[in-house]
């Protein structure tokens, strides 16, 4: 069934240009080219029913219908080489710190700003930038509780951090699904093979959720806050409450008197420490964000000012993960730790510079132009698959806003195989790395392998049509 | 626990139990329909009490409409098809209290009514959609009983399933006494009626074996209002409420559960000192009305005792 596969001149994961596997993919490859294709196909089939089964569905935004529909599965997984990822868990852990450092900072001194390291207007006219959460005393000074870096590989084969997502990265739920259906449908797969597990990894973040609680809390009272069932990713929220053995609480749920917030429960009133809150900023609280949010909670913010409760993720935070800041990632590195960034950067365009503009403008169609406080794939220009008119179309809007804009050059993302029913064909992948920050941090093994399904796309986004694979990090 | 939690469990509940006496009110009725002519279909309609709302949608009582009224119009917020999605959507917003195993069983139970080709149903074939409502139903209690842990969670389901199952034995018998008047009725045709009311509750094979095949109205009456044994009878329901509440208080009255217990003290009171005769001889009708609204503020008071939500009936 490889035997028509190209790997073109891309990155591929499981086969090198021979033709021949990687060594790590040796085993795997053998049995796949074993199995007759009817039980491949069955097997795949399989896969995708047991996500409907368990409900592990999508809602799909804008369709009146409230279609869901589940994610689609691909069961080659992604296998990472055990001394690969303890570099890129050393390069994880570096570029966390620095960010809460940056988060710190900005919500404080804004050293960084005054040392001219950062332009502060591109901070403080930041649409996620909060003067009203400046000078709260944060628990541990910790802004990250989890973080979701999307990493791709190059095409010499080295990763390289795309976007940082330090607001309510979602997916961790995908990766134990994933892995569960796997070891159902495709149990043989794993022999030979000694995997990281994730059974354990729950513990991890429940202490790192605990540690952030309000000073002198023992025994905190943590919550996980949803916008509730309707929200697309809902499965995610009540996968993670029920794992760490949490409450799920809408907002609906709780009331702050006296600046303290409380659950609604069947016998009365509880005291909550710690949200862990999937809101996001402007829908936290109506007294002090958007006033006509139903998802939050009247005097949150005021309770959370007077130290009574913690959120978490910290207020504020997309300051740190938009697309402009994240040019200087690398550069708050060294500014704070005094250390050389592990993992590289995309190398990336401002447009709100004149000569990178122009640059940029001259060449749309070998470039993959962002809104710099987009997300979930919308509104990206991928210029060289783009039309002339979309190109043309783009270039006005970032004409009229040049500074809402970044560009970068166009990553031959790495690939591997998805089974297509009769053959294999070459996908593109990234991967979301979580990474958890307690007392100390920790990186959650292996993390989310996202594939592009639709046939040449590099769009990973499931609310484009992604799919999932199951990420396999070798323990020897 | 949570009160929006708790008010999830009680209305899952609440409508898995509603979404199958439909299912078994319908699949007697229908059963009946095949050998006789007197078909009657508006006294379903009389049962859930949507004479208006039915009659703005459909000219005619028919079984055609009649059915599809009930079972899958998305008007009707309490067709079959409604109850299964809301006991669905509120077992979604509370995944992370249930096992995983009812959750998927839900889920699943959801997309087989869903996906049911309801444009295409035909008398003939749709008694095996309502068979498969009842089994569903029987599979979610199984599991319940089998998978969930006795605390507070499991006592909200029981206290709505009983609370719904008293309720619609109540109503069911209510119309159905009123056809019993009817003096178009001879001797047979009063038997089957009978023995259709105790089908329509399950209640045959358990009366059969009680009071063999005499089935009168007045001994029917007095199986489904005063049986202790029965399931379905009001007053095993009662019972079965007064336990649960018992259990939530751990046998203590506090002052903010004084007004709950009151109630139900009263309504088995009721049941307690009463017999068949008095009930007949003093109005039926008035008796199981006045039953009704008592569950309508039960179903009040456990709102407020517990601050769920919007609990109605």
């Amino acid at each position: 069934m490889f035997k028509t596969y190209e790997t073109e001149s891309f990155f591929d994961e499981m086969l090198q240009e021979t033709g021949r596997p990687r060594s790590h993919y040796q085993t795997l490859y053998d049995r796949l080219s074993a199995l007759p294709e009817d039980e491949l196909k069955v097997r795949h089939e399989a896969a995708q029913q047991n996500f409907l089964r368990q409900g592990i569905t999508f809602t799909v935004y804008n369709d009146t219908q409230g279609t869901e529909r589940t994610i689609p599965f691909d069961f080659v997984p992604n296998i990472i080489p055990k001394d690969e990822w303890e570099k890129l868990e050393k390069g994880l852990i570096q570029r966390v710190k620095a960010l809460n450092l940056f988060l710190d900072d900005v919500y404080n001194g804004q050293q960084i700003l005054k040392d001219g390291l950062i332009p502060r207007e591109l901070v403080v006219t930041c649409n996620h930038f909060y003067p009203q959460v400046t000078k709260i005393k944060v628990p541990r000074r910790n802004h990250i509780f989890m973080a979701g870096i999307d990493l791709v590989k190059d095409d010499n084969g080295e990763f390289r951090v795309l976007e940082d997502n330090l607001r309510n990265p979602s997916g961790l739920s995908y990766v134990f699904q994933n892995r569960y259906v796997m070891r159902h449908i495709f149990p043989d797969f794993f022999q030979d093979y000694e995997v990281q597990s994730l059974e354990n990894q729950f513990s991890h973040i429940h202490d790192a959720l605990s540690s952030i609680a309000p000073n002198g809390v023992s025994n905190p009272n943590i919550v996980l806050l949803t916008p509730g069932i309707y929200n697309s990713a809902y499965f995610d929220h009540s996968f993670i409450a029920q794992q760490l053995g949490i409450e799920l609480v809408e907002g609906r749920d709780l009331l702050v008197r006296d600046r303290i917030v409380y659950m609604k429960t069947t016998r009365g009133l509880k005291r909550v420490d710690v949200i862990y809150r999937r809101i996001d900023d402007d829908f936290l609280d109506p007294l002090e964000f958007r006033p006509d949010s139903m998802l939050g909670v009247s005097g949150l913010i005021d309770a959370y000012r007077a130290g009574n409760v913690t959120i978490s993720n910290g207020i504020g935070n997309g300051v740190a993960d938009d697309k402009a800041i994240y040019h200087y990632v690398p550069s708050m590195i060294r500014y704070y730790l005094g250390e050389e960034p592990i993992i590289k950067n995309v190398e990336t365009y401002f447009l709100r510079d004149e000569e990178q503009r122009k640059y940029v403008l001259e060449n749309l169609d070998k470039l993959v132009v962002k809104q710099t406080d987009g997300s979930g794939g919308y509104n990206l220009l991928i210029g060289p698959h783009a039309s002339e008119e979309e190109r043309e179309a783009y270039r006005v809007q970032i004409e009229k806003n040049p500074g809402n804009y970044i560009a970068q050059p166009m990553i031959k993302l790495s690939r591997l195989p998805v089974f297509r029913g009769e053959k294999f064909a070459g996908c593109h992948i990234d991967v979301r790395a979580f990474i958890f920050n307690g007392e100390h941090p920790h990186v959650f093994p292996g993390g989310l392998t996202r594939v592009a399904l639709k046939e040449g796309s590099v769009v990973v986004n499931s609310s484009q049509g992604g799919g999932g694979k199951d990420t396999w990090v070798m323990t020897e | 626990m949570l009160s929006r939690v708790s008010n999830s469990l009680y209305w899952m509940s609440r409508n898995i139990e509603r979404a199958e006496n439909t299912a078994r009110l319908i699949s007697v009725r229908l059963i009946g329909s095949i050998e006789h002519k007197e078909n009657h279909w508006d006294e379903l309609i009389s049962i859930i009490g949507a004479h208006d709302d039915f009659e703005q949608r459909y000219d005619r009582y028919d079984a055609k409409s009649v059915m599809d009224y009930m079972s899958f119009s998305s008007h009707n917020p309490n067709s079959i098809l409604n109850c299964v999605k809301l006991a669905r959507e509120d077992a979604r917003a509370i995944r992370e209290i249930i096992p995983q195993e009812l959750w998927e069983m839900i889920n699943a139970f959801y997309w087989e009514v869903k996906q049911y080709k309801h444009e295409d149903w035909t008398v003939e074939t749709i008694d095996e959609f309502y068979q498969m409502i009842i089994r569903q139903s029987a599979l979610f209690q199984g599991m319940v009983e089998a998978t969930l842990s006795f605390d507070e969670a499991y006592l909200f389901i029981k206290m709505a399933k009983f609370i719904e199952r008293a309720e619609k034995t109540s109503r069911i018998l209510n119309i159905y006494y009123y056809r019993s008047e009817d003096p178009e009725h001879n001797d047979p045709s009063l038997y089957r009626h009978w023995f259709a009311v105790l089908q329509s509750v399950s209640g045959h094979e358990a009366y059969l074996k009680k009071h063999h095949p005499f089935i009168t109205g007045e001994r029917v009456i007095e199986f489904l209002l005063f049986d202790e044994a029965f399931p379905r009878s009001i007053n095993y329901c009662l019972e079965q409420v007064y336990s649960v509440f018992q259990e939530l208080e751990n046998g203590k009255i506090e002052h903010y559960s004084e007004d709950l217990h009151e109630l139900i003290a009263k309504m088995r009171h009721n049941f307690k000192t009463m017999s068949v005769i008095d009930v007949l001889t003093e109005d039926i009708h008035r008796f199981l009305q006045e039953f009704q609204s008592n569950c309508f503020q039960l179903g009040r008071l456990i709102n407020k005792t517990y601050y769920l939500g919007e609990v109605g009936v």
